[in-house]
């Protein structure tokens, strides 16, 4: 272009001017690398600059960038300078928002210059969608994280190779051998990202082929290996499809086959996987080694080959060698130490016999066995001894620890627990000395420690004095440090303040903040005063927050858990928030989030999410069963066991779900449950977060068919519609407002037939009302501290469509505490009413009791009061025995819970009183059935008493109660079919039967009664 | 006349481009104007002409290159600065070799250079001695073996049979032979260190021609206008 203008000029007329403009062109033309031999670019130097321009758009946010400029003067008015340039240039290619810049400049008529700054914009990793047919495995998730593109790290097409290679290695070892992979990218403007699409076309599956086996020697026999292997298909022919995980599942079998053949240091390894592209199959090959037969064992204490495997690592690590004999030989002396043999002593000896076996001895010498019977400490001031007990493994004999808990590990644990807990307030010189007593009182092998602390002085903060800031105002967070004046002086305390000072910078968009300390000695002796310097480094912002990833979900479900906005300082903490709050949505199987560019050198970052949305159809079923006293005849003709028998029921459970529906985040769905004495459908729609998004309303609409035969005296058809909208006033407290509408149709009444044509009325119940929570439990799925509290109020009344008119009241409290360490008191009492009021529209119901049978209390069983088979509590049917339930209830529960064995097994010792009664006004606190000769009244409270046993698991305790029901009601039954009864009562025959409920009782089932 | 004739000069200047990325580090650039100036540096305290051929300037891009690695693992560590009194006394050593305060300056106006930019080169070069031992002479070690078998090999041998007695006797140079090995052996680290640093940093040529071979990475290519 240059020698294009230069020729041009040259063939006009005024020649001579032309030579000279042709001669400076030349000069200026010449290669840029020479500067040193380049006046041109030389002569802008110092030159007033002109106008700054970027020509292309560029990506910093102005106000960096202005920032940026200014600092280095470059700016209007300013002498250009060689050295501003490049810092500019270094400054700018810091930001990491670009890969290429240079900067021309242009003279100007008055004297100046015209800076161009010419760039070449980074991009930036953005959204990673895998479309395609995949098969699964894998999943998208894991293609995606096979390509190793990490969200908003800068981008480079040169990483898609790679990328494509990870994914086809994982499709490969997934079987998936003649896939087809195709990218492509989509830049957007915003944040400067690529969004880059992987089109996964992964082909068929190859199957496995019989492994070739490689060893000499195998010791088992080749079908024996491949067997293990499980690539066959287990009874039926053909071999099983390829995936990574059954590979190495494979392999992991083999190697533990030749385990239990004792030959624990076997090595099996995978060498390679042949592929035969005409049959589409996989031959594995495998590098067999049995090695020597392996015997572990003990000699002169017996220890069960359990205890022996969880205590030698030999059989973890698969290899042999003194420090893993050594560490067996340490835990299984702890092993023995914690079962009362504290002088025990543990050697062991390696030995390799003919045939290639070899022999490892652990030689036993346990000792004397002991009890720790008394564990004394003396000498603490500061601390009280139970927050000393709280922090010790050691234990003197307890219910729990028959034999005490003892080892000489333990005792250093534990001294070093409580000089951690000392100088961590100030006690730099504590000293702690342990003296233990062998055949306390003449008893052989009883046991004694005494701990004797010498506290020393405590060192105190005379002064502190923090520096640096000024960015952030500090003095909040300063008053509430630990080591402020005349608190303890520690380097605990130290690393705390050092925490959440930083905590507070982190939180607030300081990044690289750090801090100091300095101390010197105080005005008294054990006195120090204390320095701490803080360097804030810049503060980052956000400047603006990108997401991706939808597909079907609208973006205003998302903008509304955005709470991050431009300008806002760089919190971690906030966008953890957001990140969590996009998980509670339920809609999303992965939600990634980064900061984009973040060894950039800008002070406003992007502030990146990636969704993934999660499958909308979700199907689950279930199957089990039920066992306890819920058995007796379901026909309706039959008129045995109105006291319950033991029944057994299976149960089957599907249920269909539409997660985000219509791209709102709403749910949709269907569940279903199958059993002798219960068959639902239910249908839910589930609107959370109305009412600006925040997760403090939900609103659900639910319709439910239900036929039900739970309690035994009736059978219960209900068609229900309810809406309830949920309010989370805080954290512990929610309350429910419901309105309910239902159709509740009885059926095969097993109670007096004169009674018959009133009760089995179908009845409509229209309730509108509401349900207080106060949950303050620390755990609510077995608590051990704090109370819940909840009553449940609801109107029913005919202008709501029923036919009935009634008041619902029902509350719970319950309380728990802790006894000592580890044992929990828990109580808890209900009481509800159902008064009636108005004049009920429809009679649909005996005089004694308006209320409809549908909707009276029925109670009694494993959750309520456990002296009653499950809903057996209350008033009774004269004729029949069969409950009829009541108007009021009251139960109250009382349990001591404490650990049995070890940490997993506990106990509960129980008192449960109450009952279900007629009305309110028949509650009465009697011990014993009024008029038992003539059992009719059942308003009194019936108490049992048992013992029962929790088994830990990740779902909740498992439940397993023995009740012994102290007064358990008599009541009349009739021995016959119901037809029997009506003959009878036609003609007042009818020759009743004096029956019982049980005294004994057992439950079982999975959580804590309450 | 002359007005015009400034006039025309100006509007038909072409832009010059004053400076431009050579070659990246990680997010640290390195400029065409630092590649010269190092050139100029080198030369000066060289006492050369500079030399800005193609073969030249590799060979001090590829000197950036290290120090842009250094400079990045030092910010990692806790290295003391160099003690300004330091620089002060190196400088001064400089400026009396070059024949003192006044020809100094003509000397460095001859290079285009500044009293600024020799200084502070002066002051990494003392830094970077610092950086090397601190951070590689403690991991070196030479034991009395190696010393005795450097003797052995380079002195004794070189002075066979009854020259042998000529030879220093090895509690004569135990020292230098200690100090030759460790310095030999800090070197290596450095090397080694450097080319695993090489390795994994991402090292771009935007000018091409300061690459060689392998090294030489295209601008991206990202298919976008700028």
């Amino acid at each position: 272009m240059d020698s294009y203008v230069t020729m041009s000029l040259l063939r006009t007329r005024n020649a001579p001017l032309l030579c000279l403009i042709a001669a400076v062109l030349l000069f200026a033309a010449r290669p840029t690398h020479a500067q040193q031999t380049n006046p041109s670019a030389e002569s802008l130097e110092g030159r007033k600059i002109s106008l700054i321009e970027f020509p292309h758009d560029q990506p910093l946010d102005e106000r960096d960038l202005a920032k940026l400029l200014d600092d280095l003067k470059i700016k209007k008015g300013e002498p250009l300078t060689e050295d501003a340039v490049r810092a500019a240039i270094e400054q700018l290619f810091a930001t990491g928002r670009f890969t290429d810049i240079k900067v021309n400049g242009e003279p100007t008529a008055d004297g100046g210059v015209t800076l161009q700054f010419l760039t070449k914009n980074a991009w930036f990793v953005g959204d990673i969608d895998i479309i395609g047919k995949t098969g699964v495995p894998p999943n998208a998730g894991q293609i995606s994280n096979a390509t190793q593109l990490d969200l908003g790290t800068p981008f480079d097409s040169a990483m898609l190779g790679p990328a494509e290679e990870g994914i086809r290695r994982l499709l490969v070892a997934n079987g998936f051998y003649e896939s087809t992979i195709t990218h492509s990218l989509d830049y957007q403007d915003q944040g400067q990202q690529v969004n880059i699409i992987f089109d996964v076309q992964a082909g068929r599956r190859a199957h496995y082929v019989a492994p070739q086996l490689n060893g000499k020697n195998l010791v088992l026999t080749p079908e024996r290996i491949i067997k293990s292997t499980g690539w066959h298909k287990f009874l039926i022919p053909g071999w099983r499809s390829v995936t990574q995980k059954r590979t190495s599942q494979g392999v992991r079998n083999v190697r533990l086959r030749y385990d239990k053949a004792r030959r624990l240091l076997a090595t099996v390894q995978l060498s390679k996987l042949d592929f035969d592209r005409a049959t589409r199959t996989v031959r594995p090959e495998l590098n067999v080694d049995p090695g020597p037969t392996l015997q572990i064992k003990t000699v002169g204490y017996k220890v069960s080959q359990g205890k022996l495997k969880s205590n030698v690592p030999i059989y973890d690590e698969h290899t042999v060698d003194r420090d893993l004999l050594q560490e067996g030989a340490n835990n299984l002396r702890d092993e023995l130490q914690a079962s009362g043999y504290y002088d025990a002593s543990v050697e062991f000896k390696e030995s390799r016999t003919a045939g290639n076996v070899e022999e490892i001895d652990y030689l036993i010498t346990p000792g004397k066995r002991h009890r720790l019977v008394a564990l004394s400490i003396t000498g603490n001031k500061y601390f009280t001894l139970q927050t000393l007990r709280e922090r010790m493994f050691l234990e003197p004999k307890s219910l729990q620890f028959w034999r005490g808990r003892f080892s000489n590990a333990f005792l250093r644990r534990d001294k070093e627990s409580i000089s951690n807990l000392y100088r961590a307030n100030g006690f730099r010189d504590v000293s702690i000395t342990s003296q233990i007593t062998d055949d306390v009182k003449g008893r052989t092998g009883d046991l004694a420690v005494a701990l004797t602390i010498d506290e020393g002085p405590q060192w105190i903060v005379s002064h502190l004095s923090v520096k640096g800031y000024g960015k952030l105002d500090l003095h909040r967070i300063i008053s509430t440090l630990n080591s402020s004046e005349d608190q303890p002086f520690s380097e605990f305390n130290i690393a705390a303040d050092r925490e959440q000072i930083l905590n507070y910078y982190f939180q607030n968009g300081f990044p690289n903040a750090t801090f100091n300390w300095t101390s010197t000695p105080g005005p008294k002796s054990n006195e120090v005063s204390l320095a701490y310097t803080i360097s804030e480094g810049n503060q980052q912002f956000v400047r603006q927050v990108i997401y991706q990833g939808l597909h079907t979900t609208k973006p205003r479900l998302v903008d509304r858990q955005i709470t991050l906005n431009p300008g806002d300082p760089l919190s971690p903490v906030k966008m953890g928030d957001i990140q969590r709050r996009l998980y509670d949505l339920g809609i999303f199987a992965k939600v990634d989030m980064a900061v984009q560019n973040p060894n950039g050198d800008t002070d406003r970052k992007y502030v990146l999410y990636d969704m993934e949305e999660a499958s909308r159809w979700s199907l689950t079923g279930g199957v089990g069963a039920e066992i306890a006293r819920i058995g007796g005849s379901n026909a309706a003709n039959d008129l045995s066991s109105p006291g319950g028998a033991t029944g057994f029921s299976p149960l089957l459970e599907f249920d269909v779900t539409r997660l985000n529906f219509l791209g709102r985040g709403q749910t949709l769905a269907l569940r279903t449950q199958y059993s002798d004495y219960d068959k639902r459908a239910q249908l839910s729609y589930l609107l959370p977060r109305i009412f600006g998004g925040k997760p403090k309303y939900d609103l659900s609409i639910t319709t439910l068919y239900d036929d039900s035969y739970d309690v035994r005296t009736f059978a219960a058809k209900r068609s229900e519609a309810s809406v309830q909208l949920t309010d989370r006033i805080s954290k512990p407290t929610t309350i429910f407002f419901r309105v309910d509408y239902r159709n509740v149709a009885v059926s095969n009444l097993k109670i007096n037939p004169l009674l018959v044509p009133l009760l089995s009325t179908t009845t409509k119940t229209g309730i509108v009302g509401f349900n207080l929570v106060n949950d303050r439990r620390d755990d609510p799925v077995d608590a051990h501290r704090g109370i819940f509290d909840s009553i449940d109020v609801g109107v029913a009344s005919h202008y709501l469509g029923g036919n009935n008119n009634f008041i619902r009241l029902l509350g719970r409290n319950a309380t728990f505490t802790k006894i000592g360490q580890k044992i929990v008191l828990a109580r808890q009492t209900s009481f509800g009413v159902l008064p009636t009021y108005g004049k009920p529209p429809v009679v649909s119901s005996d005089d004694e009791d308006p209320i409809p049978l549908s909707e009276r209390f029925f109670g009694g069983g494993p959750d309520t009061l456990r002296a009653f088979p499950q809903n057996q509590a209350g008033p009774r049917d004269f004729e029949t025995g069969f409950p009829l339930g009541g108007s009021a209830l009251l139960f109250n529960n009382t349990e001591l819970r404490f650990p049995l064995i070890g940490d997993n097994i506990g106990g509960v010792l129980f008192e449960d009183f109450g009952n279900i009664f007629d009305k309110p006004s028949d509650i009465s606190f009697s011990f014993s059935q009024p008029h038992p000769s003539d059992p009719t009244d059942f308003n009194y409270m019936v108490h049992a008493a048992g013992f029962g046993i929790r088994y830990k698991t990740p779902i909740g305790p498992v439940r397993l109660d023995l009740a012994y029901s102290i007064n358990p009601p008599k009541y009349n039954g009739f021995a016959g079919s119901f037809q029997d009864l009506v003959n009878c009562t036609a003609d007042n025959t009818c020759t009743r039967e004096a029956l019982q409920i049980s005294h004994f009782q057992f439950f079982f089932s999975i959580g804590q009664t309450f | 006349m002359r007005f015009l004739l400034a006039l025309v000069l100006v509007t038909t200047l072409p832009a010059v481009m004053i400076d431009s990325i050579a070659v990246s580090v990680g997010t640290e650039a390195i400029t065409e104007s630092q590649i010269d100036q190092d050139i100029r540096l080198a030369a000066f305290t060289n006492g050369s002409q500079p030399d800005f051929s193609i073969e030249s300037r590799r060979k001090a891009a590829d000197q950036l290159i290290q120090q842009a690695l250094i400079r990045r693992e030092m910010s990692f560590g806790a290295y003391p600065p160099v003690p300004p009194g330091e620089i002060d006394a190196a400088f001064a050593s400089m400026e009396k070799s070059r024949g003192g305060d006044g020809a100094l300056d003509v000397l460095l106006k001859q290079y285009r250079l500044t009293v600024k930019e020799l200084r502070d080169y002066i002051a990494w070069q003392l830094q970077l001695l610092n950086f090397i031992d601190l951070r590689f002479r403690p991991a070196v070690q030479v034991t009395e073996e190696d010393v005795e078998k450097y003797y052995r090999e380079n002195l004794a041998a070189t002075h066979p049979g009854a020259v042998a007695a000529k030879a220093p006797p090895l509690t004569d140079v135990r020292d230098q032979i200690q100090q030759k090995l460790t310095g030999e052996r800090v070197d290596q680290q450095l090397d080694q260190w450097i080319a695993r640093s090489r390795s994994r940093a991402i090292i771009r040529y935007i000018d091409r021609s300061l690459g060689t071979g392998a090294n030489v990475e295209a601008h991206l290519d990202t298919g976008q206008p700028h």
